[in-house]
């Protein structure tokens, strides 16, 4: 699956000929396409259970938060005193905090990778940046 | 990554009184668990890390089971 | 017992040597073709590998005639079944209709530089917080954004859509990916209009990037756009 980068508009256009990689694929697949009635069979863990209703919008607690935090940190270059919430309180407070919480989150991949003996915390850089692109809501459907 | 930080730098101390806010998000961290949108955010991104080589095609598929696996179980 | 997995319907016609290797078949009938292979009686799970393989499918075929792909998981009984399928009009219509036709997915997702933009409209809610962080405030300065933020969504669509509108035949929205998520519009236009869409998206590129950023899938087989339910009688 080929992707090339547009030199022209500063490469803010990237372009593939096909469908490329596995999310564009989950969507097409299982949201679109004919349906043959009475035909379709699907797994035990059912077609039904991977297609998505796009109708239903939430945004959590745990987005605005993330939002507030970052439009927060804008600006945050010279010294300024006000702190973001994280600074008010004890470094071991915070830290019991947030792994604690970052257990309860992220545990999904993070118990599955430990399961299959590839560690919860390697690569969180890469998971973090994945988190920030996909956290999945969005509008109604067409 | 510059200005989006991660997943959590809340200031959950419970002691403050935000325990509330702690159980919110706890209680929906854990529906999503088995959300078929959360299942599928992480296959593709299981599929993406695959795709870069930081899992080979046998670890990918252990997380695979382990996911599709999950929404059977609910 | 062998089934066969439907992964789509097209016209009839010589199947590219690669497809045939991988026990792809065209049952065939009045110049239209069911895409076939034949599969096991077990179910059908929907692994990254079946998935791309049946994406690589449908869109290989694609490449020389139309194909109305199938949803992931169809399976007929056997070659009778995928023949009568054939035999109904819709079928006929849909190729007909789509003879010519081809599907883009327009994604578009902004980049980090959208909160700077925002910024002014969160600014009150957003020196509250500063200057007396609590969870609350953070609450509803989040939401400020995420309200922002919606706006601006709104608003580059509506610029995006107005831009192509002239040079599709149809649209279709769908879920945006992620929280930065813009739109996702899944373009239905003539194979030779593909090329003026490219230009088009260089030019709203030009207007709107940063902070929004695009990505051009295509030409596919109009998935969203054949989403008539066909019943076959038992």
């Amino acid at each position: 699956m080929a992707v090339m980068q547009r030199e022209a508009s500063s490469g803010y256009i990237s372009r593939a000929p096909r469908s490329n990689g596995l999310a564009d694929v989950l969507e097409i697949l299982l949201d679109r396409g004919l349906v043959i009635d009475a035909f379709v069979r699907v797994s035990l863990v059912g077609i039904e259970l991977l297609t998505v209703d796009l109708r239903v919008v939430v945004a959590s607690v745990d987005t605005y938060l993330r939002f507030a935090e970052a439009v927060n940190r804008l600006d945050l270059r010279a010294v300024d005193d006000s702190k973001s919430v994280p600074e008010l309180f004890e470094k071991g407070e915070e830290e019991g905090a947030e792994k604690k919480s970052k257990g309860a989150i992220e545990g999904g991949m993070d118990a599955i990778k430990e399961k299959v003996g590839l560690g919860g915390r390697e690569g969180d850089e890469d998971r973090e940046r994945e988190r920030g692109r996909s956290g999945g809501r969005g509008n109604d459907r067409g | 990554m510059g200005l989006v930080t991660g997943l959590l730098t809340l200031p959950l101390a419970p002691a403050r009184g935000l325990v509330w806010v702690l159980d919110q998000v706890v209680a929906e961290a854990e529906a999503e668990l088995y959300d078929p949108r959360r299942i599928r955010r992480e296959l593709a991104e299981a599929s993406e890390a695959l795709d870069r080589g930081e899992l080979d095609e046998e670890q990918y598929e252990l997380i695979e089971q382990e996911l599709l696996e999950r929404l059977g179980g609910n | 017992m062998t089934q066969l997995y439907l992964y789509g319907m097209t016209r009839a016609g010589p199947l590219p040597a690669g497809l045939a290797e991988r026990g792809i078949e065209l049952v065939e009938a009045d110049g239209r073709a069911a895409i076939v292979s034949p599969i096991d009686a077990s179910p059908v799970t929907a692994t990254r590998r079946n998935l791309l393989a049946h994406a690589d499918v449908v869109e290989s075929l694609h490449e020389r005639a139309i194909v109305l792909p199938a949803r992931f998981g169809t399976v007929v009984a056997d070659r009778e079944a995928a023949l009568e399928l054939l035999t109904l009009p819709a079928v006929e219509a849909m190729l007909e209709e789509h003879a010519h036709r081809s599907e883009l997915t327009l994604r578009g997702t902004y980049d980090e530089s959208v909160l700077q933009a925002i910024a002014p409209a969160v600014s009150g809610l957003r020196e509250s917080y500063r200057a007396v962080p609590t969870i609350e405030g953070g609450l509803a300065l989040g939401e400020a954004v995420v309200e922002a933020l919606a706006d601006r969504r709104a608003r580059d669509t509506e610029d995006v859509l107005a831009a192509l509108d002239r040079h599709v035949v149809g649209v279709r929205t769908g879920e945006p990916r992620g929280e930065y998520g813009a739109f996702t519009l899944s373009l239905l236009v003539t194979r030779d209009a593909v090329k003026t869409i490219e230009d088009e998206l260089e030019l709203l590129a030009q207007r709107l990037s940063p902070p929004l950023r695009f990505e051009l899938v295509g030409p596919l087989p109009p998935y969203s756009f054949v989403e008539l339910e066909l019943g076959v009688p038992a």
